[in-house]
């Protein structure tokens, strides 16, 4: 029996067009799909991006080893609080750095300066996730309708999914950015003071939902801008500009009264005021002066907690009004 | 959340066995106050469909509201048996879209691109690469296909959003304005591709262009709008059927003065660039015969039926009724 000779035809078909026959994916794998794409791409094209997260990486790992290192040269007094309420403003004035840009927001007294050093780190690390979060989200729908991607998009998946997936990628990215190391920091500071990790596990889960709760907000905000442009420069600039700005209010203007309006402005701050309120704190010290949220006077827990939701329900509405409008 | 969650959906479905491309009633689409789409009526087969109409006329729009991608204002319709207000998600996965313009994501490659597409439209992530080595093969972006987007020709860039079309293997696929940008030779490729798709590899296909020879050549059932509405559709070959009654002559010889033979024979003659167009009646063919055998200056190089190109109808249909 002789075997044809292969010709341009038969490698064609065989390397061309077959059936599927396969099972299709449900919906969340679309989701994730685009989440893990846009994510991947977003920090693989830009350079900045990957320094900047080069550089986010060293100032978590020496906030990480300050932690440890503080902890070996500052022993312990005991006196006016124990080492586990320590451990417990510690770790939760770190996070809360994580997330708060020009007001230096803290549940610490500032009296006590053992662990200020490495909360002038975690502020750093607040400002370079903002900016990465900028940088990356910024593009993130911008640059799908400057490129017209999202008809593809949009003939594949549904607007919801779409937003999800975008959304989903800044998290992701916040994940690592952020969420891990306010997990990791858990470690190392019960680690560094010598607490049992079980006792206040609760607060590593505060963490974990803090971080995250910051995240989607922002990434709401961001995408919001995103949407609404298809330049990814005016979303960028635009979202860290305001972030600075606006935060920077308090502490320009409003610094003669401790519990001046002006706080609320602070966005960024507000998410920071929102997490201490939700692990029980009723006074923070803000920019060396303590403000307390439920004496009646300035700022209350309430309207904090208004200004968070009230930012949330802008950057949904955003979305929805530009995305979601099918005419578009 | 619910529907975010579903099963995995089994392929092919139940509805892939319709009959219809798709199944429009009255459909209407508003932008603001323009009227886009006005109280469309058509059932158009599991054909190569061709979808015609000068700019503006909604060919882009009826194509967005099939897929889901803008809503429509009013009336109803089906895409292979899915009705487009309740399987939406259906449609998207059993029909393949080239959109007219170049969607782009320009750092990425054109496997990594199409790779996307694939799991975008339900493929597991080893199934969409596969099949995205395959569908760029098949179009001729074999070579190419690591290369990123920004450096792909308008030619390379239709082949590839033709591979992101066919990735999920769709029953079903539209292809606005295929041919656009591409100069000759890449034409003649695109419009074989596209045969070979509907022929070889049985796809129903809506080609929708303004140039009719792509849409004659591929195409055997075509739909006309004309400012958002119906003019026409049928078979093609309907279509292009003349109802003039003329006979067409081609002769080597001098055409005028055998026009005048056969005026003075009392046949109807129009002169047709190289053709002769006669009045057919009976005894007509063995009136001319005679007169091509009575003249030894002339012989007879074709005799036969008046066909009409579809750019004869487009202008009939289209324009004259513009003219109205």
């Amino acid at each position: 029996m002789s075997e044809e000779p292969p010709s341009e035809d038969t490698y064609i078909r065989k390397f061309g067009f077959r059936r599927f026959t396969g099972i299709r994916q449900n919906r969340i794998y679309r989701i994730i799909s685009v989440a893990w794409f846009n994510l991947i791409e977003a920090i693989r094209r830009s350079g900045f991006t990957k320094m900047l997260l080069v550089f986010m990486f060293f100032s978590i790992l020496i906030q990480d080893v300050l932690i440890i290192v503080i902890s070996w040269f500052l022993p312990f007094i005991g006196d006016p609080i124990t080492i586990n309420e320590l451990f417990r403003d510690a770790y939760a004035d770190s996070v809360l750095g994580m997330v708060s840009l020009v007001n230096r927001i803290t549940v610490l007294d500032l009296g006590f300066i053992g662990f200020l050093p490495f909360n002038i780190s975690a502020v750093g690390i607040s400002f370079i996730w903002l900016l990465l979060m900028a940088i990356v989200g910024g593009g993130l729908i911008a640059d799908d309708r400057l490129h017209q991607t999202t008809e593809v998009y949009f003939s594949r998946i549904s607007r919801l999914e779409y937003v999800l997936g975008k959304l989903m990628s800044l998290i992701l990215f916040s994940t690592i950015v952020v969420v891990l190391p306010s997990i990791i920091q858990y470690f190392l500071l019960s680690y560094g003071l010598e607490t049992n990790l079980l006792v206040n596990i609760d607060l590593m889960f505060w963490g974990i939902g803090f971080t995250l709760l910051a995240a989607v907000i922002l990434s709401i905000i961001i995408l919001a801008l995103s949407s609404v442009t298809k330049r990814r420069a005016v979303a960028t600039l635009t979202f860290f500009i305001a972030a600075i700005v606006m935060s920077s209010f308090y502490s320009a203007i409003g610094w003669t009264q401790s519990e001046s309006m002006l706080l609320l402005l602070d966005f960024v701050g507000a998410i920071a005021l929102f997490g201490a309120i939700a692990l029980g704190y009723e006074s923070l010290n803000i920019n060396g002066r303590d403000i307390f949220f439920n004496n009646g006077i300035g700022i209350e827990g309430s309207m904090v907690i208004g200004i968070v939701l009230l930012v949330l329900m802008l950057g949904i509405l955003a979305l929805i009004i530009t995305l979601f409008r099918r005419d578009s | 959340m619910k529907k975010l969650i579903n099963k995995r959906i089994s392929c092919p479905s139940v509805h892939a066995m319709s009959t219809e491309s798709f199944r429009i009633s009255d459909l209407s689409k508003f932008y603001g106050p323009t009227l886009a789409l006005d109280k469309v009526t058509v059932t158009a087969p599991k054909k190569a469909v061709g979808l015609l109409g000068p700019n503006g006329a909604g060919k882009t729009t009826l194509i967005r509201i099939l897929m889901g991608i803008i809503r429509h204002s009013s009336g109803s319709g089906t895409v292979l048996g899915y009705d487009f207000c309740d399987s939406i998600q259906d449609i998207r996965d059993h029909v393949g879209y080239s959109p007219e313009f170049t969607p782009m994501i320009p750092d990425v490659s054109a496997m990594k691109y199409v790779t996307f597409m694939g799991k975008l439209s339900g493929l597991a992530a080893v199934e969409a690469a596969q099949r995205a080595h395959d569908t760029l093969h098949y179009v001729g972006l074999a070579e190419e296909r690591y290369r990123p987007l920004r450096e792909f020709s308008t030619g390379m860039m239709q082949k590839c959003k033709l591979a992101a079309a066919l990735v999920h293997d769709p029953d079903l696929v539209i292809l606005d304005e295929p041919t656009d940008g591409l100069d000759p030779t890449g034409r003649q490729q695109m419009l074989d591709l596209i045969e070979r798709l509907y022929k070889d590899e049985g796809k129903s296909l809506i080609v929708s262009s303004h140039l009719l020879f792509d849409v004659e050549k591929v195409c055997d059932w075509v739909m006309v709008l004309g400012r958002g509405q119906l003019v026409t559709s049928g078979n093609m070959s309907e279509l292009l059927a003349d109802t003039s009654g003329m006979l067409r002559l081609k002769i080597v010889g001098d055409a005028s003065s055998f026009s005048r033979k056969l005026t003075a024979r009392g046949l109807e003659v129009e002169v047709d660039g190289p053709f002769l167009d006669v009045k057919r009646d009976n005894g007509t063919e063995l009136a001319i015969l005679e007169e091509v055998n009575r003249d030894p200056q002339v012989s007879l190089r074709y005799m036969g039926s008046r066909t009409r190109t579809l750019e004869d109808v487009f202008i009939t249909i289209v324009e004259g009724r513009e003219l109205g």
